[in-house]
């Protein structure tokens, strides 16, 4: 008997702990989109908006789950490309635009079959390293070259491989591929990956300026955009 | 008292420096110990690269023989498959080797070439289960090129471990430049193009080659000197060079002005002036121009709007997607376009649409324009109609196969949800005029084509929901 009732009392303890570890937990793990988020606000929401931004390619640094200046940044840069109002603080309509975006592509029947927009963020890069503070039309351009060279047999076939190709593009030799690239280029690279170009079927450019490589200006030239010129 | 002061700062000072000397030292080698780690690291991998390449290329030139000679459709599906894959997994690896500078590759050339043509003869074999006598003597001719590029690159590979190559050429040294140090010839310094390079070619020949790259170099000036296939068409599909579409007859400077500027009215812009700012040298442009933040290009044949993005900023939204439709289709009407709306995504701030041509119900997808509306007020922000005017043309569309007839084609757990005739682009400037059947089948939507005029299944796309709208794969 005495052994019995210790041991419900031994479960009754347990019960109220676990019930008491779950509730604490929950309240600390408050799901994103339950508050507005903003400058120097902290915790897993945050971190969880952190990661969603990242993952459409608006970088914020470190993702640590604290709300600073980059992640404001970033929230804007995001705001900005959607049309909304771009004020750097997550509120309702934000947070509901950056889950359903993150969200992954599925089929007729709504199985989850994976995301289906990773090249576009290396390309956007590419475009932002190569060609950042050129009109938007020739950072179009750029990412359109890339894409003509997977239509081109001279070169790899997947976007990856393009990019990262020995001595291809100077920004990949130097490292400024990593750079974050901010919203006009990521634009441009939907917009090149979509089909739009505005080269004419280049897959070369160069900067006059800076160029003495033969083989640069031996190409046939098509036309001129910004500083760069595009050829065959 | 002062000559022991001294002593004590000489002592501290010489251990300063000896700590200071052996931290460096150790600093040092540390740095330079990672520095070999991560050489050692690339360095085997460009080795991977190198020896699977070999490999590849090996079982390329294998399947080849192998494709020519299989008689039953079954085997010459097989082997030509074999050979398209490898031709593709060779590519990845032939470009993931060090380099020293761009150019052509005339060794990537070709074996992009091999696998493009492979996966068109797969196709062409399992369906009519034939390839012609041209096709067969085009398919010969590559693996002729693939034997010489195979053993090339194989006695490359063996050099590369017996004589210790470099993956790449170094620049010449002072010594060199001056004229005191042996020089190297190779392929590159022999320049890239035309007279030139020939003789580089011609040159590189007879030595062998100092780095692997070098190597390369070499193979591709000897295989420059092969007339290029005939069936390029095909297998170059990254321009247009004849446009089907433009209108006749060239238009000058003057005139392409005033077509930007009446094409900007129509879109809302309030008395437009429109500069020429740049002349370009491709068959679907001539003349670039801007205004504010417009740019422009029109046709020199045909005196047309081809593309025009405005890259003004775009502000808060205030528009839906169905507006957004019917700004674009208001818009296309005063420009004179009658097209269909066949897909959106949105984009948040702007919209993309894009809109086909129709002929006697019959969808044109080659045929296409694409629009960008801005939803912050709903003007057109984005226009591209260069598909369009590269391959609109005059179409013989009358069916040979009844809709019946057509439906009898289909997997039998495909359940038809819409039905169409259409014309969808091949590899180049090929179509096919089809069926066009949406349906579902084990849970996915897929959009399925029929030959209209011989039955074949022409090509199967699948239809994904994307947070951004539907996407066709």
């Amino acid at each position: 008997m005495q052994a019995d009732r210790s041991e419900k009392r031994l479960f009754r303890i347990m019960a109220v702990s676990l019930a008491l570890c779950l509730a604490l937990s929950a309240a600390g793990h408050a799901a994103l989109g339950d508050r507005t988020l903003s400058q120097g606000s902290k915790g897993a929401e945050v971190k969880d908006l952190q990661k969603r931004l990242t993952q459409l390619g608006y970088q914020v640094g470190k993702v640590d789950g604290i709300y600073g200046k980059s992640t404001a940044a970033a929230v804007t840069r995001f705001q900005k490309d959607r049309g909304l109002k771009a004020d750097g603080i997550a509120g309702e309509k934000t947070i509901k635009e950056l889950i359903r975006l993150t969200g992954e592509s599925t089929t007729s029947s709504g199985k989850k079959v994976g995301y289906k927009n990773s090249d576009v963020q290396l390309l956007a890069r590419c475009i932002y390293s190569e060609g950042r503070g050129e009109p938007y039309i020739g950072q179009v351009a750029i990412g359109a070259c890339v894409m003509n060279r997977l239509k081109h047999p001279s070169f790899p076939n997947t976007i990856a491989g393009i990019i990262y190709q020995p001595q291809a593009f100077s920004a990949v030799a130097d490292g400024q591929i990593n750079l974050q690239p901010d919203e006009t280029a990521i634009k441009a690279a939907r917009e090149a990956m979509s089909g739009s170009d505005p080269t004419g079927g280049a897959i070369y450019y160069f900067n006059p300026a800076k160029t003495k490589n033969k083989f640069m200006w031996s190409r046939p030239q098509i036309k001129k955009i910004g500083k760069h010129i595009f050829t065959r | 008292m002062k000559e022991e002061t001294r002593r004590k700062i000489l002592s501290v000072l010489s251990v300063t420096f000896a700590l200071a000397f052996a931290l460096a030292l150790g600093w040092g080698i540390y740095e330079y110990r990672t520095l070999q780690d991560y050489k050692l690291k690339t360095e085997n991998q460009y080795k991977q690269a190198l020896n699977d390449l070999v490999t590849t290329l090996n079982e390329v030139e294998t399947s080849m023989a192998k494709a020519k000679v299989a008689n039953s459709p079954a085997q010459k599906v097989l082997y030509l498959s074999e050979t398209w894959k490898g031709a593709n997994d060779a590519v990845a690896k032939l470009s993931s080797l060090p380099a020293d500078e761009v150019g052509i590759s005339y060794v990537d050339t070709l074996v992009n070439q091999v696998g493009d043509f492979s996966k068109t003869m797969t196709r062409k074999v399992a369906s009519v289960e034939s390839m012609s006598a041209e096709e067969q003597d085009m398919f010969n001719d590559m693996h002729e090129r693939v034997i010489e590029v195979n053993r090339n690159i194989q006695q490359l590979a063996n050099q590369f471990y017996a004589e210790n190559l470099a993956w790449v050429d170094k620049p010449p040294g002072i010594l060199q430049r001056l004229g005191i140090g042996r020089t190297t010839q190779t392929a590159a310094q022999g320049g890239e193009s035309g007279a030139e390079n020939q003789q580089g070619g011609e040159q590189a020949r007879q030595e062998t080659p100092t780095s692997v790259r070098g190597g390369l170099k070499q193979l591709d000036a000897s295989l420059q000197k092969y007339p290029p296939f005939t069936y390029q068409g095909e297998l170059d599909k990254h321009t247009t060079p004849k446009p089907l579409g433009l209108p006749e007859g060239e238009i000058n400077e003057n005139k392409a002005v005033t077509v930007a500027k009446e094409f900007l009215q129509k879109l809302g812009y309030e008395n437009p002036q429109p500069q020429v700012t740049g002349l370009s040298q491709q068959p679907l442009g001539g003349f670039d121009l801007t205004y504010d933040d417009s740019y422009l290009e029109v046709s020199k044949k045909g005196g047309v709007v081809t593309f025009y993005r405005d890259q003004r900023e775009i502000g808060d939204r205030k528009l839906d997607v169905k507006k957004g439709i019917d700004k674009a289709n208001t818009v296309l009407n005063k420009l004179g376009w009658k097209l269909a709306v066949t897909s959106t995504q949105d984009f948040g701030s702007y919209l993309q649409v894009e809109a086909v041509a129709e002929e006697k119900g019959v969808r044109l997808y080659p045929d296409k324009v694409r629009i960008t509306v801005a939803l912050d007020n709903g003007d057109i922000v984005g226009f591209d109609a260069n598909p369009y005017y590269a391959y609109h043309h005059d179409r013989q569309l009358i069916p040979k196969l009844t809709l019946d007839q057509a439906k009898a084609k289909l997997n039998k757990d495909f359940k038809i949800l819409e039905n169409r005739l259409a014309v969808i682009s091949k590899i180049g400037t090929e179509e096919a005029f089809c069926y066009e059947f949406r349906g579902t089948a084990y849970g996915e939507e897929y959009l399925v084509y029929i030959n209209a005029l011989d039955g074949s299944e022409e090509k199967i796309s699948r239809v994904v929901n994307t947070p951004s709208g539907k996407l066709i794969q």
